[in-house]
């Protein structure tokens, strides 16, 4: 009996130091080196990378070198430390990241990921290969009909020159489940700020909701804050594809599962050093997270198990 | 200057009210200074505070270009009643919502940035202008979280009034006024408390203290108050009964010196008793002894005897009287006299020892001096008599003068007068280390002096005790071989009393001529003369004055008398009777000679003068001039003074009772007074005396004071209380008790007059011309 006992363990040891990426450097020897290069921030700021770092780590074979970017980082520096770390393959992070790779330009010859990032999609940004933080509206509007089957209308004021692609991705999806969208331009913040104004006056309860775009920053507060309000007065449903928003009050909103981003993200890098098929373009996260606003379902009435509480990652307000 | 004028505690009371009252005051000011400072910053950040919440607020009202949403987001400020002015403004500044009286912002008020807000600081009034912002849209493909730019949409201006401000800070200045003024009194209050604790014994101890000073020496304090106050009040008691018992130390010896002292003046008193009747024993058998025949060398041995005993009775008087002095036993009396007269005296008594040693002695009084005094003339004729007796003494050539002088008035008391005596001599002098002490008991200049001159050393420091005792000074100024000058300064009272002789005023004025070589003599002559109304020259040499002599000749003016010192007249070519001869006119001479034994030259135009010269032998001469100018003959008592040993006048019909227990002095009294040819009786006491008065008639007593069975005192009283005409008889005491009061007691006890043992006949024959002048004969 123990014979056969101390053969698994040692069977399990060797494999555990094999996973772990703990044994000697014979065995690094052999994992590719990536460089992730990802924005030198404070905490909770660098969460989001620390999470996607580690994804990547389980995504690939990888051995990481971690490269944080400051402010004023130089190409020529980063050129230098990647050739003498002898990187495999970068896979950028966070909007600094994005930027630096960018600006590098041709000079950087190793394999590219982007992530971690707020990236539209489009010219600018579709010869990049890489996973942006802005949610794929179809999770968003999955979730919402999930919340509330009634919704026969989507309300959204969006910035030409930002959402243009969002919306016709939103138009195409929608109009497979029978849902308008009624999309509103706004190019600036007066017609944006007037534009809500009137359409919360004429949005529907129940049936129409209102969509909240994704955007770089949020929504200035005063604007924000009449919204809600007249919102929670109307009783008006309306989610976003920005997580802070949940916290000020809308209903739901959806948000990365940034450690699967990660295995993604080493997953594209992967593919794009082995070179096998041409880079896919820059994609929307998919692997989403729900975060819903409890107070403003009861509000809406909108009754929720406790499993269905438990399908959203994050619920607010949260428990002091 | 006042506030040190005030006691301790007010003192303190004041300080620390001022202190506690200034500290309040700044406390209050300065409080009420930093909680209205500390106010104005909150409601800055207040203002500062609303300003940004109303841009917030005024952002979509601004986006929406509404009024109405402007005036829903100033409503924010409606609870704010120090908000006066709210102004919602565009970019442009143009306002699209007012509230309140719109304001603009003073240019002179100060400005300042505060959390982005502008704060303009007016006097009533604060401006908070705040930017109305907003993000930009963001339209980047990589959108970023950093600094976002903004654009401005517009501004908000709210002002805020300082009333309110203003009504706070004065109920803070109020309330830290009234709490601190409030704390200022309750502390004031306690320290008054706490410091009349501890003053209060103080103060009782300084009450305490001042009884004390008072002299009540039995104040003590009842030990009470703070530890240490306590231990003053221990030290205080402790103080004062060592002063109580200094006290009573002080007074024992205070009263064991007065014991002492009345022992030494008893003591001296006894002793003097005792010492005088031996004397007197003495002197009266060597006097008497004188009277009768003795071979040239028994007389010489006598007259040493004589001396011998004079000197120990001196000596015996000079140490009884420095004992009674310095017992302070010695009482001064007070009786009116004639100053020049006694003066006088003096001159005439101690003439004797000048002529002896051919000095001159001369006396003078200057000024515009009265002649009667009151005081002890006895004690300041002792001080004369012992001075010049010294310069005599002291002097072998030259003159010894007497000179007084009006030292100054009296202060307050116009009768006062204050006069120097000067002794003044050529003779050896006094060392200046030796002046210092001349005047201390048993000092003389020094051992030499002693042997040559003799002397005990006692009389100048008896006349310094004498002077300081008639609240005089007295002093010496001397230089070794020049002579000394003894003075003595002595406030004495003028007399209303007229004693003394008066000058023929009918006498008419005389033209004198005085010729000595010692200018003290011809000063001293002068003085005489001119204060009896005469004319007076000098001349220091014979033929100055042969000149004089001529030239008054030849004025037509000639000297009535010429007084000329006999000794120069003889030692010139020409004497000056001689010289007259050649005049016409034939002026008096007096011939001034120290010798008595010289022939007499006395004749119608001269006569003998004696050094030294006096005043009354010089207006008897002035006399008889003025007589023999008129023609006149008449009789003048006290012709020519020439000294008449065998002259003296008897009083045969005189009967003298003689009262004494000792034989001896009995046996004294006989002899001295045989010689004045008076009738004697002798009695041994009070009662005896008595007895025979009862049956005989005497004109004078010699009653001894102190015998037994009945003494002099009792005695004179007994018979002062006769009936009889025989109550009147002359009473004369004679006692060897020189003590304090005797003369006072004796004439108090009804006597006339006393007499000190030892006597001599001069005395007795100076008291019977005294008292029986109508007994008087002439031999």
């Amino acid at each position: 009996m123990l014979g056969p006992m101390i053969h698994r363990f040692v069977s399990q040891a060797i494999v555990l130091m094999l996973a772990s990426g703990l044994a000697s450097p014979w065995c690094f020897a052999d994992k590719t080196k990536i460089a992730v290069l990802y924005p030198k921030v404070r905490h909770p700021l660098n969460q989001v990378f620390l999470a996607i770092n580690e994804g990547i780590q389980h995504g690939g074979d990888f051995r990481l070198l971690e490269y944080e970017l400051e402010k004023h980082t130089k190409a020529a520096d980063l050129s230098q430390w990647l050739a003498k770390n002898k990187a495999s393959g970068v896979i950028a992070l966070g909007n600094r990241g994005v930027n630096t790779v960018s600006v590098m330009g041709d000079t950087l010859t190793l394999p590219v990921v982007v992530g971690g990032a707020v990236m539209g999609l489009s010219e600018q940004t579709n010869h990049l290969t890489g996973i942006s933080l802005v949610p794929a509206p179809e999770h968003l509007f999955a979730q919402l009909a999930e919340l509330s089957g009634k919704i026969k209308k989507i309300h959204v004021i969006y910035t030409p020159a930002t959402h243009e692609w969002l919306i016709h991705r939103a138009e195409t999806y929608l109009k497979k489940h029978a849902i308008a969208l009624n999309a509103i331009p706004a190019s600036d913040l007066r017609t944006l700020a007037l534009s809500y104004r009137e359409l919360l006056q004429k949005q529907q309860q129940k049936t129409e909701a209102l969509w909240i775009p994704y955007t770089g920053r949020p929504l200035d507060r005063p604007l924000m804050n009449q919204v809600l309000e007249t919102a929670w007065k109307r009783d008006l449903i309306v989610f976003s594809s920005n997580l802070a928003d949940v916290n000020r009050g809308v209903l739901f909103s959806m948000y990365p599962d940034n450690h699967a981003t990660g295995i993604q993200l080493a997953e594209l890098l992967k593919r794009k050093m082995e070179n096998l098929a041409p880079a896919p373009p820059l994609m929307l996260s998919q692997s989403l997270l729900g975060a819903l606003n409890t107070r403003t379902a009861e509000h809406l009435g909108i009754a929720l198990s406790k499993q269905d509480k438990q399908h959203f990652k994050l619920l607010f307000p949260m428990d002091k | 200057m006042m506030f040190s004028n005030l006691g301790f505690q007010r003192q303190l009371s004041i300080a620390f009210g001022a202190g506690i009252f200034i500290l309040a005051l700044v406390t209050t000011l300065v409080v009420s200074r930093v909680s209205t400072q500390a106010l104005q910053e909150r409601i800055i950040v207040e203002g500062t505070q609303l300003a940004l919440e109303l841009a917030e607020r005024s952002t979509l009202a601004l986006l929406y270009e509404s009024e109405q949403t402007a005036e829903e987001a100033v409503g924010i400020l409606d609870t704010f009643k120090d908000v006066v002015s709210v102004q919602v403004l565009s970019r442009e500044m143009k306002p699209l919502y007012s509230r309140g009286k719109p304001m603009e912002a003073n240019m002179a008020s100060s400005v300042n940035l505060v959390n982005n807000v502008i704060v303009a600081d007016e006097k009533l009034h604060w401006h908070f202008i705040a930017t109305v912002k907003v993000k930009r849209l963001d339209n980047e493909p990589i959108h970023t979280l950093s600094i976002v730019p903004e654009d401005v949409l517009g501004f908000v201006r709210v002002v805020m009034s300082k009333e309110s401000l203003k009504s706070m800070a004065i109920n803070i200045l109020l309330l830290n006024f009234l709490i601190s003024f409030g704390i200022a009194f309750v502390l004031l209050v306690v320290l008054l408390v706490i410091s009349q604790r501890v003053l209060g014994p103080i103060n009782y101890l300084a009450k305490v203290m001042s009884s004390a000073q008072q002299g009540e020496v039995e104040s003590h304090v009842t030990i009470r108050g703070p530890r240490d106050i306590q231990q003053m009040f221990i030290a205080f008691n402790t103080m004062m009964d060592i002063l109580k018992q200094r006290e009573l130390e002080l007074e024992k010896s205070r009263d064991d010196a007065y014991e002492l002292a009345t022992l030494k003046g008893e003591f001296a008193a006894n002793v003097s008793h005792e010492l005088r009747t031996p004397m007197n024993g003495v002197l009266g058998m060597l006097e008497m002894l004188g009277d009768s025949s003795l071979t040239g060398k028994e007389r010489e041995y006598l007259n040493v005897a004589k001396n011998s005993a004079k000197s120990l009775l001196q000596l015996i008087n000079d140490i009884l009287d420095f004992s009674k002095n310095e017992a302070g036993k010695t009482i001064l009396e007070e009786e009116d006299f004639d100053l020049f007269d006694h003066v006088e005296e003096v001159v005439a008594l101690l003439g004797t020892q000048t002529q002896k040693k051919k000095i001159d002695l001369t006396y003078s009084i200057l000024g515009d001096l009265p002649r009667c005094f009151k005081g002890d003339v006895n004690r300041i004729r002792q001080l004369l008599i012992n001075l010049t007796n010294n310069a005599i003494k002291f002097t072998d050539r030259g003159t010894v003068s007497i000179d007084l002088t009006k030292r100054d008035e009296g202060s307050g008391d116009s009768a006062m007068v204050k006069l120097r005596f000067t002794i003044s001599d050529t003779g050896i002098g006094i060392p200046q280390d030796k002046q210092e002490h001349i005047f201390s008991a048993f000092s003389q200049a020094d051992g030499k002096t002693t042997r040559r001159y003799g002397g005990t050393g006692l009389g100048l420091s008896i006349c310094k005790q004498l002077v300081e005792l008639m609240q005089g000074e007295i002093g010496v100024k001397s230089t070794p071989g020049n002579g000394s000058v003894f003075w003595f300064d002595l406030p004495l009272c003028q007399s209303e009393t007229v004693l003394g002789k008066t000058f023929n005023s009918t006498r008419a004025t005389l033209k004198v001529l005085v010729v000595d070589s010692n200018p003290a003599v011809r000063h001293s002559i002068e003085w005489m003369l001119k204060r009896s109304g005469n004319h007076c020259q000098q001349a220091g040499s014979h033929s100055n004055a042969v000149k004089l002599i001529h030239s008054a000749e030849q004025d037509n003016s000639p000297f009535d008398l010429i007084i000329i010192d006999k000794q120069l007249d003889d030692s010139a070519q020409t004497p000056i009777a001689e010289q007259l001869r050649a005049t016409n006119s034939t002026p008096f001479c007096a011939l001034m000679t120290f010798s008595i034994d010289q022939p007499l030259i006395e004749n119608e135009n001269s006569t003998i003068l004696v050094k030294p010269i006096i005043n009354s032998h010089l207006n008897a001469i002035l006399d008889r001039v003025s007589r023999k100018n008129q023609k006149t003959e008449k009789d003048i008592p006290g012709k020519v003074e020439k000294i008449q040993a065998n002259n003296e006048p008897v009083f045969p019909e005189a009967k003298i009772l003689i009262v004494d227990d000792n034989p001896v002095n009995q046996m004294v009294a006989v002899g001295l007074l045989e010689p004045l040819r008076c009738k004697t009786a002798t009695a041994v006491h009070g009662l005896e005396c008595l007895e025979k008065l009862e049956v005989e008639h005497f004109d004078l007593i010699l009653m001894d004071c102190n015998m037994p069975e009945l003494d002099g005192y009792k005695a004179s009283e007994a018979i002062r209380a006769r009936n009889d005409e025989k109550k009147n008889v002359i009473i004369i005491a004679i006692t060897a008790n020189a003590g304090p009061g005797e003369r006072d007691k004796c004439l108090n006890s009804g006597m006339n007059d006393y007499l000190v043992k030892p006597f001599d006949r001069l005395g007795l024959k100076d008291k019977f011309l005294q008292w029986l002048p109508e007994f008087k004969r002439k031999p």
